[in-house]
């Protein structure tokens, strides 16, 4: 997959995951478990489409990064994530 | 483990006192170190017996009795090291009990999941950080307060963590620790991570620390392009898009750096690595 400037570069979709992730622990502390899960769903959602075009960032080429090790990671940082949303997915107050 | 294995050629002789004499001998003062060597491996000969037949009774715990025998061993050297004559109690009675409770640990340790999750250790990672920096700045470590301020924690929590971190260091062969304390019982993990319903501790830990390691990785890039990057030409040449095309999403991810730079101050990114890094 070709990349485009639409599909976003390793440094937004962390940007944007640091504050989904923020706003997820500031609505899980409200007791709003159901935002909270949104917006770590959000992050999986972006991990899981950054992954997919992840080798024609130009950004890893620029720094340069081996995507090896990036995918590795990322796909670390979203079963955690994963696992953080199952711990919480039980049934609602 | 193995070194705690008595030797051999340490057992005892004809001429020997029985373990509270054995022991009354240890404890006194002015004696050489090859002496009290020696005192100590008789002991431990002595009660080799004793700690086999402790680690029979757990042999359905499924572990591998030299295991079990071992991690007994220990538990005779704490009684050893531990003894007081002035309590009237016998010293197999006491080395029974501390080799009981050295072998459950053991089992207990095997069969507890106690291995250290990924995200304590990236949270134990991240409160060293925070004391070093804060230190660095004020001449002193941080409170609870400000430690939990800077890793966006409750003070509860924290303590919760830094007991835990305790914990897996405690359950370690500590032998400094162990020799003042023999027999630590490690907390258990509802009292490491108390739960909460609405948002359990280890939740909160998975999603610090998952945001911990997005800053490492934007910590990463910054590196490599200020320090070992590739030009915007090489790299439209590689993908074939041009280099205007790669300008502009480098700059793109620069603005999107410096409005997560505006953020710095509160929250996991403070105090990190990063924040130096970046500001380069």
């Amino acid at each position: 997959m070709k990349h485009t400037e639409q599909t976003g570069d390793l440094l937004s979709l962390i940007g944007q995951a640091i504050d989904e992730l923020r706003l997820s622990i500031g609505k899980f502390e409200a007791a709003d478990r159901e935002h909270g899960l949104k917006h770590l769903a959000t992050v999986i959602g972006s991990i899981d489409a950054y992954l997919d075009h992840l080798e024609s960032d130009p950004l890893l080429h620029l720094a340069p990064l081996p995507p090896g090790d990036v995918r590795a990671s990322l796909s670390h940082i979203r079963e955690d994530l994963d696992e953080a949303m199952r711990g919480c997915a039980g049934p609602s107050k | 483990m193995t070194g705690d294995r008595p030797r051999k050629g340490a057992r005892a002789t004809g001429q020997e006192r029985d373990n509270e004499g054995l022991l009354a001998r240890l404890k006194a003062t002015g004696l050489a170190p090859a002496e009290r060597a020696e005192i100590e491996e008789q002991i431990i000969a002595r009660n080799v017996g004793l700690v086999k037949s402790i680690a029979v009774r757990f042999a359905s715990s499924g572990e591998p009795l030299d295991d079990l025998i071992q991690a007994g061993y220990i538990g005779l050297l704490n009684a050893v090291a531990n003894f007081d004559l002035a309590h009237n109690t016998k010293f197999s009675t006491y080395a029974s009990h501390l080799i009981q409770g050295e072998i459950r640990h053991y089992i207990r340790d095997r069969h507890s999941t106690i291995r250290i999750p990924q995200w304590v250790q990236t949270m134990n990672r991240r409160i060293k950080q925070v004391e070093e920096a804060h230190f660095q700045e004020h001449g002193r470590p941080p409170s609870l307060r400000e430690l939990a301020d800077a890793l966006e924690l409750t003070e509860a929590q924290l303590a919760a963590l830094l007991r835990g971190r305790d914990a897996m260091t405690y359950v370690s062969i500590d032998q400094e620790r162990r020799s003042s304390d023999p027999n630590p019982t490690p907390p258990t993990l509802e009292e490491i991570m108390p739960e909460s319903p609405a948002f359990p501790l280890e939740t909160r830990m998975r999603i610090v620390a998952a945001i911990d390691q997005l800053a490492q990785m934007q910590q990463l890039i910054v590196q490599g392009l200020f320090y070992h990057g590739k030009s915007q030409s090489e790299v439209g040449q590689e993908l074939g898009i041009s280099q205007r095309q790669v300008s502009r999403i480098k700059d793109r991810a620069m603005d999107e750096l410096r409005e997560a730079l505006l953020h710095l101050g509160s929250g996991p990114l403070a105090g990190s690595e990063s924040e130096g890094e970046a500001e380069n």
